[in-house]
């Protein structure tokens, strides 16, 4: 274990003039369950030890899986090695530990804490047995139940002492299901923070769903459309628009809404604030400097309302941290934890009838490769079904999507009020969006 | 890791009857020198230091990872993971036979060997090229990582006690180049890596190729859109290879096909692509990126003939997988590190020569695609739909190169377009790329010559 006062004192004796450690311990219990039977499991108990501090004025950090008295020499080495070509830092941007209050966050569910490891093997167990009964078309299935407890703590040379903890299970499972001609894959995951709250049986039905409904699909035409984006695609989509509300990149002038702060630039139905105070696992009360984290509207009916800062990018504009200071590499910079898209008013249903003629996107892949966030510009592959007369008809198996953010958010048609908890740490709801260049596959028989 | 110590915990881990333990342990600093915003943006360390337990008894498997390498911490962690299991011990660990590598990915020259301040120098090189290409470069960002990473592995099954040590030297550098015009950006990469250590640099012409990243950078703001729909396409050597890597590498992965979830389970002797194809995946390509002596079960890499004329000749096989599949380990386990259950991945993956040349291919091509540069795709191995992204598209036209278009995702089924592959070049070279799969984040080498599928579905916007 890490001695935290020999640390400090290693740092100062070796003129570290501020210095702060990041520590964060990490258990993990995951069980993966293959047609019933449970093929892997695996527990940790891990943790990361982050050290940042000004040498002459000079930033520099380290970081070490290993935490013990052994890695401080090398730690405060490395440390030092680092800010001898780091940026200048103020000191006051290590934040004094008497300076802020902080909202409280209730990330961390003792009841869930207190499940045993056999509870999670059965539910997985059960739902791959429940999923291989939904349907004879089903064959494999293969459940990963995660649970994870994870601690941060950040403490400074001023007095900081901050703790934050927050656990939750997620369960992810993919079935492959064939009716001798073709073959189609389904997956569903949710995030949990009460077992005893699960609904097994609707997740079994979703899962179940998500591949068989596939069965029958085809392409379509290559052309211009009208789509309905689910709540997990509207969260990928809106989680790259969100990194251009960074001052940082609009000083860089490398922000896509450099100069769009207060105009309508996006559709008056489109609202996303970000939402760290509250109960979802991706909630923090601090961010990475110590600064109180706060929600605050983003998008208003379509308008972006300002940027987010750390300290250093809110002293140069002449404002306030708006506690988005992300440590990225060697640097802090704004960025933002956790994103709402707000619910609309109209039922999933209801935005299918508002498109009538068009398609509902149910899954985007290729996101990594095929969204450039410095240009807004994406090309994805895509599948899910086509919307006709107002309602869902047959699959669209795999077809290609390629828009833009910035204007795809000002072609805003419907919100659903369907929104989800995605794993993109954006909570978000079904979008429709207007003409979406669609390429279909032709595939030879 | 003490010998005694790693004897000890296996033979705690091993009292309830696994028929197979490992302890696996690493110790890998990553180090980044990074220029950006016109300025040293970061020069930093991170030291990845830990050790993982696994154990397997017929088809259960089960895992545990700790930052703690003392005596104590790796008993405790042995112990509960033995829990899971009620047997009576078949293994008794009393020494192990010692394996070291060749030393053929051996850097010749320690990263220590230039100073930070003379990598800084050499990115700054870089870093000006791009900014002289054009005024319309707004901004240049140039890093160099270097990972120096010690592995020792012990295992135990009823047949060997072995340990092996392996160190991986790996040395990459990227120049990424941002062009902005009325309010649009458009980017361009430079990123090779090789398993070298400090005489990589020198070896590599990064002016050049930063100075190539921005002038696609700039290049493609007055390109105009891709065109979408079906058409032939003509895919770059190099990082070309991204195509095998997704539409069929992954689908080859003993993880899929132990789990008869891919395509081409139980097509082992059948033609699965066209008579030009064929494809390798090599662990022993020296100094290749995704190179090593050792894969992350100790088992020794492999230069594994995956499909050969068109027929599927082998799959990567991991020993858990093996299982299943009743076939031996090919040397391809591998995980970014002590954190991650390890699992097949590919090494060094590419489509062999063929004897067109590119020039060849071009000009017996009405009309269609020319991709030359890549971001990265995916997979879904169940059904085999696979994407990427070109960044650097040609329309080729009557024979020749015509417009650049803006960067495109092609997507297909890999069973599908491994058949439409009807020309292939005679211009094979290996790329550095990281593939992030079930184990993590691991550095994976992917290549072929330029080759042309005669359909592929793209995803423009013209």
């Amino acid at each position: 274990m890490l001695n935290i006062d020999k640390l400090f004192k290693a740092a100062k004796a070796a003129g570290i003039d501020v210095f702060e450690a990041r520590i964060g311990a990490q258990s993990k219990l995951s069980v993966a369950v293959f047609d019933s039977e449970l093929e892997n499991y695996t527990v940790a108990d891990d943790g990361t030890f982050k050290v940042r501090g000004l040498v002459g004025g000079k930033c520099g950090v380290f970081t070490s899986d290993r935490a013990d008295d052994e890695v401080i020499d090398i730690a405060i080495a490395s440390l030092k090695e680092s800010a001898e070509y780091g940026n200048p830092v103020d000191p006051e941007f290590f934040v004094d530990g008497s300076k802020y209050k902080y909202d409280k966050v209730d990330t961390f569910r003792a009841g869930l804490a207190q499940v045993p490891a056999e509870r999670f093997i059965a539910t997985a167990k059960n739902i791959a047995a429940s999923a291989l009964a939904a349907d004879k078309r089903i064959e494999h299935v293969n459940v990963t139940l995660e649970y994870s407890d994870m601690t941060q703590r950040l403490i400074n040379s001023k007095g900081l002492d901050v703790t934050g903890r927050a656990n939750f299970a997620l369960i992810f499972a993919e079935v492959k299901a064939t009716d001798g001609k073709e073959v189609q894959s389904g997956s569903h995951y949710k995030i949990i923070s009460d077992l005893d709250a699960f609904d097994a049986d609707g997740f079994v039905k979703t899962l179940a769903d998500d591949a068989i409904k596939q069965f029958g699909g085809g392409t379509v035409d290559t052309g211009k459309y009208d789509v309905v984006y689910s709540p997990d695609c509207t969260a990928t989509l809106v989680q790259a628009l969100c990194a251009g509300f960074s001052a940082f990149d609009a000083e860089q002038h490398m922000s896509l809404l450099e100069g769009k702060m207060g105009e309508q630039v996006f559709s008056p139905l489109f609202c996303v604030e970000q939402t760290p105070i509250g109960g979802d696992v991706f909630c923090s009360a601090f961010d990475d400097e110590g600064v109180p984290c706060k929600n605050m509207p983003l998008i208003d009916k379509g308008v972006p309302t300002g940027y987010v800062y750390d300290l250093e990018t809110a002293k140069r504009a002449g404002v306030e941290s708006t506690g988005n200071g992300k440590l990225v590499g060697g640097n802090i910079r704004p960025s933002i934890g956790y994103i709402t898209v707000k619910n609309g008013n109209m039922t999933q249903a209801e935005v299918f009838a508002a498109v009538r003629d068009g398609l509902y996107i149910t899954e985007l892949n290729g996101v990594h490769s095929g969204l450039d966030g410095q240009s807004g510009n994406y090309s994805l592959q895509a599948s899910g079904f086509v919307i006709k007369n107002g309602k869902l008809d047959r699959p669209a198996s795999l077809i290609t999507v390629a828009g833009n953010i910035m204007t795809d958010f000002a072609n805003v048609k419907a919100v659903g009020n369907d929104e989800k908890l995605t794993y993109f740490a954006v909570k978000a709801p079904s979008v429709a969006i207007g003409g979406i260049s669609v390429s279909g596959v032709k595939q030879e028989a | 890791m003490d010998n005694g110590i790693a004897k000890n915990v296996l033979n705690a881990a091993l009292a309830t009857g696994a028929d197979f333990a490992e302890l696996y342990v690493q110790n890998k600093t990553a180090r980044t020198v990074e220029l950006n915003y016109k300025r040293v943006d970061n020069v930093s360390s991170r030291l990845i230091y830990g050790a993982g337990v696994r154990l397997m008894r017929g088809l259960r498997q089960v895992y545990g990872y700790t930052s703690d390498l003392s005596e104590r911490s790796l008993t405790d962690l042995a112990k509960k993971l033995a829990a899971s299991f009620d047997g009576e011990r078949v293994i008794k660990v009393t020494e192990f036979e010692e394996r070291t590598g060749n030393g053929m990915h051996a850097p010749e020259q320690e990263h220590g060997a230039m100073t930070t301040a003379q990598k800084i120098e050499y990115l700054k090189r870089g870093e000006t090229a791009m900014y002289e290409t054009s005024p319309l470069i707004v901004n240049a960002r140039c890093v160099a990582i270097e990972t120096d990473e010690y592995v020792q592995i012990y295992t135990a099954t009823q047949n060997t006690c072995r340990v092996v040590d392996d160190r991986r030297v790996r040395t990459r550098v990227m120049a990424m180049a941002v062009a902005s015009e009325n309010g649009e950006f458009q980017t361009g990469t430079f990123s090779p890596g090789l398993t070298k250590g400090a005489e990589f640099y020198t070896q590599t012409d990064f002016v050049a190729g930063a100075k190539e990243a921005a002038e696609d950078a700039v290049a493609l703001l007055s390109a105009p859109d891709c065109p979408s729909g079906n058409m032939p396409v003509i895919i770059g050597n190099r990082f070309g290879g991204v195509l095998f890597h997704e539409a069929c590498g992954h689908p080859l992965e003993g993880t899929a096909i132990s789990h008869n979830s891919s395509p081409f389970a139980g097509k082992l002797g059948q033609k699965v692509a066209s008579d030009v194809v064929t494809a390798i995946d090599d662990g022993t390509v020296e100094h290749g990126w995704g190179s090593a002596c050792f894969d992350d079960e100790g088992e020794p890499c492999t230069r594994n003939v995956l499909i050969e004329n068109g027929v599927l000749k082998s799959y990567m096989v991991d020993t858990f997988d093996g299982r299943r599949m009743n076939a031996q380990p090919t040397g391809a386990c591998r995980r970014e590190s002590y954190k991650y259950l390890p699992t097949t991945r590919m090494t060094n993956t590419y489509i062999a020569a063929g004897e067109s040349t590119p020039e060849e291919i071009i000009k017996a091509t009405e009309y269609g695609l020319y991709c030359v540069a890549f971001n990265g795709g995916s997979v879904n191995h169940t059904t085999d739909k696979f994407n990427f992204t070109s960044s650097k598209t040609y329309i080729v036209k009557n024979g020749k190169l015509d417009t650049l278009v803006k960067a495109a995702c092609l997507v297909g089924y890999g069973y599908d377009v491994l058949t439409k592959i009807d020309m292939v070049g005679n211009d094979a070279e290996l790329a550095a790329g990281m593939c992030g799969a079930a184990s993590g984040s691991v550095a994976a080498a992917v290549g072929q010559p330029t080759l042309r599928v005669r359909e592929m579905t793209v995803g423009g916007k013209s």
